[in-house]
Protein backbone atom coordinates (compact mmCIF):
# COMPACT_ATOMS: atom_id res chain seq x y z
CA UNK A 1 0.00 0.00 0.00
CA UNK A 2 1.90 3.18 -1.33
CA UNK A 3 1.25 6.75 0.83
CA UNK A 4 -1.54 8.23 -1.50
CA UNK A 5 -3.60 5.15 -0.72
CA UNK A 6 -3.47 5.06 3.18
CA UNK A 7 -4.21 8.82 3.36
CA UNK A 8 -7.33 8.03 1.24
CA UNK A 9 -7.93 5.74 3.34
CA UNK A 10 -7.83 6.83 6.75
CA UNK A 11 -8.78 10.74 5.87
CA UNK A 12 -12.21 10.31 5.33
CA UNK A 13 -11.81 7.78 8.72
CA UNK A 14 -10.76 10.71 10.68
CA UNK A 15 -13.27 13.50 9.43
CA UNK A 16 -16.51 11.17 9.81
CA UNK A 17 -15.53 9.41 12.62
CA UNK A 18 -14.63 12.09 15.13
CA UNK A 19 -14.54 10.20 18.66
CA UNK A 20 -17.42 7.70 17.85
CA UNK A 21 -16.74 4.55 15.18
CA UNK A 22 -18.14 4.06 11.92
CA UNK A 23 -19.97 0.96 12.34
CA UNK A 24 -21.15 -0.63 15.10
CA UNK A 25 -24.30 -2.47 16.42
CA UNK A 26 -25.76 -4.18 19.87
CA UNK A 27 -27.10 -7.30 19.77
CA UNK A 28 -27.85 -7.97 23.30
CA UNK A 29 -27.27 -6.61 26.49
CA UNK A 30 -25.84 -8.39 29.39
CA UNK A 31 -28.97 -9.60 30.86
CA UNK A 32 -30.90 -10.83 27.76
CA UNK A 33 -27.23 -12.52 27.06
CA UNK A 34 -27.94 -14.62 30.44
CA UNK A 35 -31.30 -15.11 30.02
CA UNK A 36 -30.72 -16.67 26.66
CA UNK A 37 -27.47 -18.88 28.00
CA UNK A 38 -28.89 -20.05 31.16
CA UNK A 39 -32.51 -19.99 30.24
CA UNK A 40 -34.54 -20.31 34.41
CA UNK A 41 -31.34 -19.78 35.70
CA UNK A 42 -30.86 -17.23 38.79
CA UNK A 43 -27.11 -15.90 38.32
CA UNK A 44 -25.29 -14.27 40.85
CA UNK A 45 -22.49 -11.58 40.35
CA UNK A 46 -18.76 -13.32 41.21
CA UNK A 47 -16.82 -10.11 40.45
CA UNK A 48 -13.04 -11.34 40.52
CA UNK A 49 -9.67 -9.24 40.28
CA UNK A 50 -6.75 -10.65 39.27
CA UNK A 51 -3.54 -10.58 40.62
CA UNK A 52 -0.54 -10.02 38.92
CA UNK A 53 0.92 -13.48 39.22
CA UNK A 54 -2.52 -14.75 37.82
CA UNK A 55 -2.56 -12.47 34.86
CA UNK A 56 1.13 -13.56 33.98
CA UNK A 57 -0.40 -17.29 34.62
CA UNK A 58 -3.33 -17.17 32.20
CA UNK A 59 -0.91 -15.40 29.48
CA UNK A 60 1.58 -18.22 30.04
CA UNK A 61 -1.29 -20.82 29.70
CA UNK A 62 -3.45 -18.91 26.79
CA UNK A 63 -0.40 -17.54 25.32
CA UNK A 64 -3.31 -14.34 24.70
CA UNK A 65 -2.08 -11.29 26.72
CA UNK A 66 -4.32 -10.31 29.49
CA UNK A 67 -5.70 -6.73 29.43
CA UNK A 68 -7.85 -6.20 31.89
CA UNK A 69 -7.55 -7.71 35.44
CA UNK A 70 -11.29 -7.53 36.12
CA UNK A 71 -13.23 -10.39 35.24
CA UNK A 72 -17.00 -10.04 34.96
CA UNK A 73 -18.42 -13.31 35.78
CA UNK A 74 -21.63 -14.47 37.09
CA UNK A 75 -22.18 -18.33 38.64
CA UNK A 76 -25.30 -19.99 37.73
CA UNK A 77 -27.04 -22.19 40.54
CA UNK A 78 -26.36 -25.15 38.73
CA UNK A 79 -22.58 -24.11 38.51
CA UNK A 80 -22.05 -22.79 35.15
CA UNK A 81 -20.39 -19.84 34.44
CA UNK A 82 -21.05 -16.55 32.61
CA UNK A 83 -18.57 -14.21 31.63
CA UNK A 84 -19.03 -10.83 30.17
CA UNK A 85 -15.55 -10.06 28.42
CA UNK A 86 -14.25 -7.64 25.09
CA UNK A 87 -11.52 -8.05 22.61
CA UNK A 88 -9.86 -6.16 20.60
CA UNK A 89 -9.36 -7.01 16.80
CA UNK A 90 -7.40 -5.64 13.45
CA UNK A 91 -9.33 -2.78 13.52
CA UNK A 92 -12.58 -4.05 15.62
CA UNK A 93 -13.54 -3.52 19.44
CA UNK A 94 -16.18 -5.77 20.72
CA UNK A 95 -17.82 -6.98 23.51
CA UNK A 96 -18.69 -10.65 23.87
CA UNK A 97 -20.50 -13.38 26.80
CA UNK A 98 -19.16 -16.62 27.39
CA UNK A 99 -20.79 -19.33 29.22
CA UNK A 100 -19.49 -22.44 30.89
CA UNK A 101 -21.18 -25.36 31.38
CA UNK A 102 -20.09 -26.86 35.48
CA UNK A 103 -17.12 -28.80 33.89
CA UNK A 104 -15.73 -25.99 32.17
CA UNK A 105 -16.82 -26.66 28.24
CA UNK A 106 -18.43 -24.20 26.38
CA UNK A 107 -21.66 -23.84 26.38
CA UNK A 108 -22.16 -20.61 24.10
CA UNK A 109 -20.87 -17.64 22.67
CA UNK A 110 -23.03 -14.09 21.61
CA UNK A 111 -21.36 -11.33 20.72
CA UNK A 112 -23.16 -8.40 22.69
CA UNK A 113 -21.51 -5.43 20.68
CA UNK A 114 -19.52 -5.16 17.76
CA UNK A 115 -17.37 -1.52 16.79
CA UNK A 116 -15.68 -1.38 13.90
CA UNK A 117 -13.13 1.19 13.15
CA UNK A 118 -9.68 1.77 10.93
CA UNK A 119 -7.28 4.25 11.90
CA UNK A 120 -6.12 2.99 15.45
CA UNK A 121 -9.00 4.05 17.17
CA UNK A 122 -9.48 0.83 18.90
CA UNK A 123 -6.01 0.87 20.37
CA UNK A 124 -6.89 3.75 21.99
CA UNK A 125 -7.92 3.35 25.60
CA UNK A 126 -9.82 6.35 25.88
CA UNK A 127 -11.70 6.01 22.62
CA UNK A 128 -13.23 2.35 24.24
CA UNK A 129 -13.63 4.22 27.28
CA UNK A 130 -16.52 5.85 26.28
CA UNK A 131 -18.22 2.58 25.42
CA UNK A 132 -17.75 1.33 29.14
CA UNK A 133 -20.48 0.06 30.68
CA UNK A 134 -22.65 0.72 28.22
CA UNK A 135 -24.21 -2.26 26.97
CA UNK A 136 -26.05 -2.93 29.97
CA UNK A 137 -27.87 0.66 30.58
CA UNK A 138 -27.86 2.50 27.28
CA UNK A 139 -26.91 0.26 24.16
CA UNK A 140 -24.47 2.32 22.04
CA UNK A 141 -26.17 2.40 18.44
CA UNK A 142 -24.42 3.96 15.35
CA UNK A 143 -25.42 3.65 11.66
CA UNK A 144 -27.99 0.94 12.69
CA UNK A 145 -29.58 2.09 9.83
CA UNK A 146 -27.25 -0.15 7.88
CA UNK A 147 -28.57 -3.15 7.94
CA UNK A 148 -26.94 -5.87 5.67
CA UNK A 149 -23.36 -5.36 4.74
CA UNK A 150 -21.68 -7.76 2.07
CA UNK A 151 -17.73 -7.36 1.96
CA UNK A 152 -14.75 -10.02 1.96
CA UNK A 153 -15.11 -12.13 5.29
CA UNK A 154 -13.95 -10.45 8.10
CA UNK A 155 -12.21 -13.12 10.93
CA UNK A 156 -13.30 -13.67 14.03
CA UNK A 157 -9.91 -15.09 15.31
CA UNK A 158 -9.80 -12.36 17.50
CA UNK A 159 -12.83 -14.05 19.47
CA UNK A 160 -11.42 -17.21 19.49
CA UNK A 161 -8.45 -16.36 21.53
CA UNK A 162 -10.98 -14.16 23.65
CA UNK A 163 -12.14 -17.47 24.76
CA UNK A 164 -9.47 -19.73 25.06
CA UNK A 165 -8.04 -16.77 27.64
CA UNK A 166 -11.04 -17.21 29.21
CA UNK A 167 -11.61 -20.78 29.30
CA UNK A 168 -8.06 -20.87 31.07
CA UNK A 169 -9.28 -17.85 33.81
CA UNK A 170 -11.37 -20.65 34.38
CA UNK A 171 -9.51 -23.75 35.03
CA UNK A 172 -6.75 -21.51 36.88
CA UNK A 173 -8.91 -19.02 38.79
CA UNK A 174 -12.87 -19.70 38.71
CA UNK A 175 -12.99 -23.53 39.14
CA UNK A 176 -10.87 -22.52 42.27
CA UNK A 177 -12.73 -20.41 43.85
CA UNK B 1 -44.33 -7.09 14.64
CA UNK B 2 -41.60 -7.93 16.58
CA UNK B 3 -37.85 -8.40 15.42
CA UNK B 4 -34.46 -9.94 16.86
CA UNK B 5 -30.53 -9.14 15.94
CA UNK B 6 -28.24 -11.53 17.03
CA UNK B 7 -24.67 -12.64 16.38
CA UNK B 8 -22.37 -15.37 17.01
CA UNK B 9 -18.40 -16.43 16.08
CA UNK B 10 -18.83 -19.46 13.88
CA UNK B 11 -17.66 -20.29 10.71
CA UNK B 12 -14.16 -18.07 11.26
CA UNK B 13 -16.20 -15.15 10.90
CA UNK B 14 -19.39 -13.45 12.39
CA UNK B 15 -22.16 -14.56 11.35
CA UNK B 16 -25.30 -12.34 12.30
CA UNK B 17 -29.44 -13.34 11.93
CA UNK B 18 -32.50 -10.82 11.56
CA UNK B 19 -35.25 -11.92 12.70
CA UNK B 20 -38.91 -10.35 11.74
CA UNK B 21 -42.49 -12.05 12.78
CA UNK B 22 -45.65 -11.39 14.98
CA UNK B 23 -44.28 -13.83 17.82
CA UNK B 24 -42.82 -13.51 21.12
CA UNK B 25 -38.79 -12.22 21.30
CA UNK B 26 -38.21 -15.41 23.00
CA UNK B 27 -39.88 -17.63 20.54
CA UNK B 28 -38.04 -15.58 17.72
CA UNK B 29 -34.41 -16.31 19.81
CA UNK B 30 -35.61 -19.92 19.68
CA UNK B 31 -35.40 -19.95 16.39
CA UNK B 32 -32.29 -17.78 15.68
CA UNK B 33 -30.80 -20.48 18.46
CA UNK B 34 -31.52 -23.29 16.02
CA UNK B 35 -30.49 -21.70 12.66
CA UNK B 36 -27.41 -20.64 14.68
CA UNK B 37 -26.81 -24.57 15.57
CA UNK B 38 -27.48 -25.27 11.80
CA UNK B 39 -24.93 -23.25 11.14
CA UNK B 40 -22.33 -24.38 13.93
CA UNK B 41 -23.15 -28.37 12.42
CA UNK B 42 -22.20 -27.52 8.85
CA UNK B 43 -19.14 -25.86 10.53
CA UNK B 44 -18.14 -28.97 12.14
CA UNK B 45 -18.37 -31.33 9.46
CA UNK B 46 -16.74 -28.61 6.84
CA UNK B 47 -13.99 -27.06 8.87
CA UNK B 48 -10.34 -27.68 7.95
CA UNK B 49 -9.44 -26.04 11.08
CA UNK B 50 -11.31 -29.23 13.54
CA UNK B 51 -9.01 -32.24 13.27
CA UNK B 52 -12.58 -34.40 13.75
CA UNK B 53 -14.60 -32.63 10.60
CA UNK B 54 -15.51 -34.68 7.65
CA UNK B 55 -12.67 -32.39 5.38
CA UNK B 56 -10.01 -33.51 7.76
CA UNK B 57 -10.83 -36.87 7.71
CA UNK B 58 -11.11 -37.32 4.17
CA UNK B 59 -7.74 -35.20 3.67
CA UNK B 60 -6.05 -38.26 6.32
CA UNK B 61 -7.32 -40.98 4.60
CA UNK B 62 -9.35 -41.07 1.09
CA UNK B 63 -7.00 -41.14 -1.20
CA UNK B 64 -6.41 -44.44 0.58
CA UNK B 65 -9.79 -46.09 0.69
CA UNK B 66 -13.00 -44.25 -0.23
CA UNK B 67 -14.91 -43.00 2.80
CA UNK B 68 -18.23 -41.87 3.62
CA UNK B 69 -18.88 -38.77 4.61
CA UNK B 70 -22.46 -36.66 5.70
CA UNK B 71 -24.27 -36.45 2.76
CA UNK B 72 -24.84 -32.57 3.21
CA UNK B 73 -20.66 -32.63 2.84
CA UNK B 74 -20.89 -34.85 -0.24
CA UNK B 75 -23.21 -32.29 -1.59
CA UNK B 76 -21.11 -29.17 -0.97
CA UNK B 77 -17.83 -31.22 -2.97
CA UNK B 78 -20.23 -32.30 -5.37
CA UNK B 79 -21.10 -28.64 -6.47
CA UNK B 80 -18.29 -27.96 -5.79
CA UNK B 81 -16.40 -30.09 -8.34
CA UNK B 82 -19.11 -29.21 -10.98
CA UNK B 83 -18.03 -25.87 -10.48
CA UNK B 84 -14.48 -26.64 -11.20
CA UNK B 85 -15.26 -28.44 -14.49
CA UNK B 86 -17.94 -25.37 -15.46
CA UNK B 87 -14.51 -22.66 -14.75
CA UNK B 88 -12.12 -25.39 -16.02
CA UNK B 89 -10.24 -25.36 -13.01
CA UNK B 90 -10.80 -21.93 -11.94
CA UNK B 91 -12.41 -22.73 -9.23
CA UNK B 92 -10.60 -25.72 -7.31
CA UNK B 93 -11.23 -26.82 -3.55
CA UNK B 94 -7.49 -28.09 -3.98
CA UNK B 95 -5.88 -25.44 -3.47
CA UNK B 96 -5.62 -26.43 -0.01
CA UNK B 97 -1.78 -27.22 0.78
CA UNK B 98 -0.85 -23.86 -0.99
CA UNK B 99 -2.76 -21.73 2.12
CA UNK B 100 -1.51 -24.01 4.13
CA UNK B 101 1.78 -23.38 3.05
CA UNK B 102 1.08 -19.38 3.73
CA UNK B 103 -0.34 -19.86 6.77
CA UNK B 104 -4.33 -19.25 6.12
CA UNK B 105 -4.49 -23.10 7.43
CA UNK B 106 -3.13 -24.94 9.92
CA UNK B 107 -1.24 -27.65 9.22
CA UNK B 108 -2.26 -31.17 10.32
CA UNK B 109 0.16 -33.35 8.07
CA UNK B 110 4.12 -32.67 7.54
CA UNK B 111 4.74 -30.59 4.42
CA UNK B 112 6.44 -33.18 2.11
CA UNK B 113 2.68 -35.25 2.60
CA UNK B 114 1.19 -31.93 1.02
CA UNK B 115 0.35 -32.99 -2.86
CA UNK B 116 0.63 -29.79 -5.05
CA UNK B 117 0.19 -31.23 -8.28
CA UNK B 118 -3.09 -32.86 -7.52
CA UNK B 119 -6.53 -31.44 -9.14
CA UNK B 120 -10.13 -31.08 -8.36
CA UNK B 121 -10.65 -34.14 -11.16
CA UNK B 122 -8.34 -36.59 -9.03
CA UNK B 123 -11.96 -36.12 -6.15
CA UNK B 124 -14.32 -39.36 -7.46
CA UNK B 125 -17.27 -38.90 -5.87
CA UNK B 126 -19.12 -42.07 -4.99
CA UNK B 127 -22.43 -43.53 -4.62
CA UNK B 128 -23.78 -43.54 -0.83
CA UNK B 129 -22.10 -40.39 -0.22
CA UNK B 130 -18.50 -41.85 -0.20
CA UNK B 131 -15.64 -40.12 -1.67
CA UNK B 132 -12.46 -41.20 -2.91
CA UNK B 133 -9.12 -39.17 -3.77
CA UNK B 134 -7.10 -40.71 -6.72
CA UNK B 135 -3.83 -39.21 -5.01
CA UNK B 136 -3.57 -37.90 -1.57
CA UNK B 137 -4.37 -33.87 -1.50
CA UNK B 138 -6.52 -31.81 -0.06
CA UNK B 139 -9.60 -30.07 -0.20
CA UNK B 140 -10.44 -27.17 2.22
CA UNK B 141 -14.46 -25.76 1.38
CA UNK B 142 -13.65 -22.44 2.97
CA UNK B 143 -14.92 -20.71 -0.71
CA UNK B 144 -18.46 -22.80 -0.41
CA UNK B 145 -19.23 -24.20 2.40
CA UNK B 146 -20.50 -20.62 4.50
CA UNK B 147 -23.24 -20.28 1.06
CA UNK B 148 -24.32 -23.66 2.17
CA UNK B 149 -24.28 -22.82 5.76
CA UNK B 150 -26.50 -19.71 5.15
CA UNK B 151 -28.71 -21.70 2.39
CA UNK B 152 -29.25 -24.55 5.47
CA UNK B 153 -30.05 -21.84 7.78
CA UNK B 154 -32.46 -19.89 5.79
CA UNK B 155 -34.26 -22.69 4.13
CA UNK B 156 -34.84 -23.91 7.55
CA UNK B 157 -36.73 -20.61 8.99
CA UNK B 158 -38.56 -19.89 5.72
CA UNK B 159 -40.51 -23.00 7.75
CA UNK B 160 -41.11 -21.15 11.00
CA UNK B 161 -43.22 -18.15 9.70
CA UNK B 162 -41.57 -15.40 9.73
CA UNK B 163 -41.83 -12.56 8.17
CA UNK B 164 -38.41 -11.41 7.32
CA UNK B 165 -34.86 -13.12 7.89
CA UNK B 166 -31.66 -12.60 6.99
CA UNK B 167 -28.32 -14.54 7.79
CA UNK B 168 -25.36 -12.59 7.30
CA UNK B 169 -22.36 -15.27 7.80
CA UNK B 170 -19.53 -11.98 7.44
CA UNK B 171 -20.61 -10.93 4.10
CA UNK B 172 -22.12 -13.98 2.28
CA UNK B 173 -25.95 -13.13 3.16
CA UNK B 174 -29.37 -14.39 2.20
CA UNK B 175 -33.27 -13.01 2.48
CA UNK B 176 -36.24 -14.71 3.07
CA UNK B 177 -39.52 -12.80 2.61
CA UNK B 178 -40.57 -9.25 2.53
CA UNK B 179 -38.76 -6.97 0.56
CA UNK B 180 -36.79 -4.48 -0.66
CA UNK B 181 -34.00 -5.42 0.98
CA UNK B 182 -31.24 -2.79 1.51
CA UNK B 183 -27.49 -3.89 1.13
CA UNK B 184 -24.41 -2.27 2.10
CA UNK B 185 -21.22 -3.39 0.40
CA UNK B 186 -17.63 -2.36 1.16
CA UNK B 187 -15.71 -0.03 -0.85
CA UNK B 188 -12.40 -2.12 -1.98
CA UNK B 189 -10.65 0.86 -1.79
CA UNK B 190 -11.50 1.68 1.40
CA UNK B 191 -13.27 -0.97 3.34
CA UNK B 192 -14.74 0.73 6.43
CA UNK B 193 -16.90 2.66 4.12
CA UNK B 194 -19.69 0.99 2.21
CA UNK B 195 -21.72 1.77 -0.93
CA UNK B 196 -25.60 1.36 -1.34
CA UNK B 197 -26.53 -1.24 -3.12
CA UNK B 198 -30.12 -3.77 -3.41
CA UNK B 199 -30.50 -6.86 -3.14
CA UNK B 200 -31.01 -8.05 -6.79
CA UNK B 201 -31.36 -11.62 -5.96
CA UNK B 202 -32.08 -13.30 -2.60
CA UNK B 203 -28.68 -14.38 -1.92
CA UNK B 204 -25.51 -12.05 -2.52
CA UNK B 205 -21.71 -12.79 -1.02
CA UNK B 206 -18.73 -10.57 -1.96
CA UNK B 207 -15.02 -11.33 -2.73
CA UNK B 208 -11.83 -9.36 -2.58
CA UNK B 209 -8.44 -9.82 -0.82
CA UNK B 210 -8.46 -6.59 1.76
CA UNK B 211 -9.49 -8.15 4.68
CA UNK B 212 -6.71 -10.95 4.55
CA UNK B 213 -3.64 -9.89 2.85
CA UNK B 214 -0.35 -10.65 4.21
CA UNK B 215 3.17 -10.86 3.85
CA UNK B 216 4.90 -14.40 3.42
CA UNK B 217 8.52 -14.46 2.97
CA UNK B 218 8.81 -10.98 0.60
CA UNK B 219 5.86 -11.08 -1.48
CA UNK B 220 2.54 -10.59 -0.50
CA UNK B 221 -0.25 -13.37 -0.70
CA UNK B 222 -3.90 -13.61 0.09
CA UNK B 223 -6.48 -16.84 0.17
CA UNK B 224 -7.72 -16.03 -2.66
CA UNK B 225 -5.25 -17.99 -5.81
CA UNK B 226 -5.25 -18.69 -8.84
CA UNK B 227 -5.08 -23.27 -9.07
CA UNK B 228 -3.34 -23.45 -12.48
CA UNK B 229 -0.44 -20.86 -11.83
CA UNK B 230 -0.64 -20.76 -7.93
CA UNK B 231 -0.28 -17.34 -7.14
CA UNK B 232 -2.42 -14.82 -4.98
CA UNK B 233 -4.94 -12.84 -6.90
CA UNK B 234 -3.48 -8.77 -7.36
CA UNK B 235 -6.38 -7.32 -8.67
CA UNK B 236 -7.64 -4.43 -5.65
CA UNK B 237 -11.67 -4.93 -7.22
CA UNK B 238 -14.06 -6.71 -5.39
CA UNK B 239 -16.81 -8.47 -6.79
CA UNK B 240 -20.34 -9.59 -5.32
CA UNK B 241 -22.65 -12.22 -7.39
CA UNK B 242 -26.06 -12.05 -6.62
CA UNK B 243 -27.88 -15.41 -6.94
CA UNK B 244 -31.00 -17.36 -6.06
CA UNK B 245 -28.87 -19.34 -3.23
CA UNK B 246 -25.91 -18.13 -1.41
CA UNK B 247 -23.93 -21.51 -2.04
CA UNK B 248 -23.84 -20.36 -5.94
CA UNK B 249 -23.02 -16.90 -4.60
CA UNK B 250 -20.25 -17.63 -2.61
CA UNK B 251 -18.80 -20.21 -4.95
CA UNK B 252 -19.48 -17.65 -8.12
CA UNK B 253 -17.50 -14.60 -6.30
CA UNK B 254 -14.29 -17.06 -7.13
CA UNK B 255 -15.19 -18.23 -10.26
CA UNK B 256 -15.76 -14.52 -11.50
CA UNK B 257 -12.63 -13.55 -9.95
CA UNK B 258 -10.35 -16.44 -11.07
CA UNK B 259 -12.04 -17.40 -14.71
CA UNK B 260 -11.75 -16.22 -18.08
CA UNK B 261 -14.69 -13.97 -18.82
CA UNK B 262 -16.67 -16.14 -21.41
CA UNK B 263 -16.76 -18.94 -19.21
CA UNK B 264 -18.15 -17.22 -16.23
CA UNK B 265 -20.66 -15.36 -18.56
CA UNK B 266 -22.15 -18.46 -19.25
CA UNK B 267 -21.99 -19.67 -15.41
CA UNK B 268 -24.18 -16.35 -14.86
CA UNK B 269 -26.70 -17.27 -17.09
CA UNK B 270 -26.89 -20.81 -16.05
CA UNK B 271 -27.52 -19.99 -12.51
CA UNK B 272 -29.43 -17.19 -12.89
CA UNK B 273 -26.96 -14.48 -11.37
CA UNK B 274 -25.84 -11.23 -11.50
CA UNK B 275 -21.87 -9.90 -11.08
CA UNK B 276 -21.06 -6.89 -9.85
CA UNK B 277 -17.30 -5.59 -10.08
CA UNK B 278 -16.51 -2.45 -7.67
CA UNK B 279 -13.12 -1.25 -8.53
CA UNK B 280 -10.54 0.32 -6.05
CA UNK B 281 -12.10 3.79 -7.14
CA UNK B 282 -15.78 2.72 -6.27
CA UNK B 283 -16.97 2.22 -9.88
CA UNK B 284 -19.63 -0.17 -10.08
CA UNK B 285 -20.13 -2.71 -13.35
CA UNK B 286 -22.23 -5.03 -13.72
CA UNK B 287 -22.34 -8.44 -15.46
CA UNK B 288 -24.69 -9.30 -17.23
CA UNK B 289 -25.09 -5.29 -17.82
Amino acid sequence: MNRRSLLRGFLPAAIVSGPACLYGETFLSVEQAQKLLFPGEQLSSVPVTLTGEQKKAIQKASDVRVRDEKVNAWRSTKGGWFIADNVIGKHEFIDFALALNANGSVKGVEILTYRETYGGEVRNAKWRAQFRGKTTSQPVKIDSDIKNISGATLSSVHITDGVRRLLHTWALILNKS
Amino acid sequence: MNRIKRCQPLLGTFVEITLEAPKSEERLHNDAGKAFELIKSVGRMMSFHDPDSDVSRLNRCAHIAPLAVHPWTWHVIDRAIKLSAGTEGAFDITVAPKLVKWGYLPRHTPFEQLSEAALWSDIEMLPDSRICFRQPLQVDLGGIAKGFAVDKAIDWLATRGITRAVVNAGGDLRVHGGGPHDLAIRHPGSPQETLPSTMLRPAVATSAAYFARKRCGVSSVNPIVHPRTGKPLRSNESVSVFSPTCLQADALTKAVLLAPQTLWNALLKEADSLALFITRKGEQVLFPA
